[in-house]
């Protein structure tokens, strides 16, 4: 397919979202977010069926007669039972079964990562900044401690010194939001000025 | 039956795993089981498209708001995806279609946000309180330092950007993640227990 008319549809959906901030919600822009919704929900199923679905189908259960498969195949299909509200009950099979390895997973798994994370926390106090990032932690724990009331000096001294740590943090956070989303924006307008309108140069 | 079989499911799955990863045991089980969690989860993958389905189709019987849209909602969802399963992902045709639809419309979603972000900064950054000139003063270090024109302002920018992302920023979301790794295994226990039955809501 032509690289202009690409150009010229990728130039027109980018448009088309922008008239939400530039004018209101209007036609044109409902239209560009049907089309992105129906594109990513096909595309997310397309790449299922043929990552997933279609191997185990076509080679697993037909070429190699695997026939244990067809149980994850029937819990999956289970879930469809929603729908029909007279055994929608059923569709909680497969929830159990996804819950319980999930939590499963979260207590035999986890646990080697939390552990190098704790031992990664609490560095050597041999440098100014190894202490502050002990201290932080510290203090942000103490922060998110809501088991007993926080009365003593010391504690609330903790607490005000976390919530310090945690607002240093989310500012640095939001302006690396901002930052990124600005990089995306002015992706966007680099596209409309040099790839569409050609009026500035690369 | 409704409420003892999925909990049995659930209590049998977490602890054959649970057994078999602590001591060892049968890695060709647990490897199975994960397999079977991969590809349960995978033939889930239509149930947005059959509510989607259901939504729409209503929408256009009732004459509702928009209906237009949602014929063509369907329209671009069946067709793309009948072209996807048809061709496969790799295919020029659905490549070129992605690349014209999605990719753009994805990319300028995003960008849109930063409108938003502006005003969402100028209420969040007013000096009202110690803890908001914190925020702003935190914020505004890490934009100078990130942009261009940071360094040209003050060479120090880049340097105190380093130090606020490694040192305040990294602690406190490392605290964050410690609050957040506890919680999970809490859940997990009561969860593995039956104190927790997230599941029993399903079909209500």
């Amino acid at each position: 397919m032509s690289a202009t008319l690409q150009t010229w549809l990728s130039a027109f959906f980018t448009i088309a979202i922008y008239t939400l901030v530039l004018y209101k919600d209007n036609k044109v822009f409902r239209f560009a977010e049907t089309v992105m919704i129906g594109i990513t929900a096909a595309n997310g199923i397309v790449l299922t069926y043929h990552n997933y679905i279609k191997p185990v189908v076509a080679v697993d259960i037909i070429q190699n007669h695997k026939y244990l498969q067809l149980i994850p195949i029937v819990l999956g299909l289970m879930m469809y039972t929603r729908f029909v509200k007279p055994i929608a009950w059923v569709s909680r099979i497969p929830m159990g079964f996804w819950v319980g390895v999930g939590a499963a997973y979260i207590l035999v798994r986890n646990p080697g990562v939390f552990i190098s994370q704790i031992t990664a926390s609490f560095l050597a106090l041999n440098k100014l900044n190894n202490l502050i990032f002990v201290v932080g932690v510290i203090a942000v724990v103490v922060y998110f401690y809501f088991t007993v009331p926080i009365k003593s000096a010391p504690m609330k001294g903790a607490t005000t010194l976390g919530k310090a740590f945690l607002l240093v943090s989310f500012g640095a956070t939001f302006a690396s939001t901002v930052m990124s989303r600005i990089s995306l924006l002015l992706g966007r307008l680099q596209f409309l000025l040099q790839d569409w309108l050609r009026i500035a140069k690369v | 039956m409704k409420k003892t079989l999925p909990f049995a499911l659930a209590f049998v799955s977490a602890l054959t795993i649970t057994i078999c990863v602590f001591f060892d045991l049968a890695p060709a089980l647990v490897e199975e089981i994960d397999k079977w969690f991969i590809l349960s989860t995978a033939f889930v993958c239509c149930i947005g498209l059959v509510n989607l389905t259901k939504v729409h189709t209503r929408n256009i019987q009732r004459r509702g708001r928009d209906w237009d849209l949602s014929i063509v909602l369907l329209a671009i969802t069946f067709g793309y995806l009948l072209l996807g399963v048809v061709t496969g992902p790799t295919a020029p045709l659905y490549a070129w279609i992605f690349d014209s639809t999605a990719v753009p419309l994805g990319a300028t979603f995003y960008s849109v946000l930063s409108f938003y972000i502006v005003s969402a900064a100028y209420r969040a950054f007013r000096v009202k309180s110690r803890d908001a000139a914190i925020l702003l003063i935190s914020g505004i270090i890490v934009l100078l330092g990130n942009a261009p024109i940071g360094e040209v302002i003050y060479p120090g920018f880049g340097t105190a950007t380093k130090w606020i992302m490694d040192i305040a920023n990294t602690s406190a979301m490392r605290a964050v993640i410690f609050g957040a790794t506890i919680g999970s295994f809490i859940t997990a226990i009561r969860v593995f227990l039956g104190i927790d039955r997230p599941y029993t809501a399903t079909g209500e």
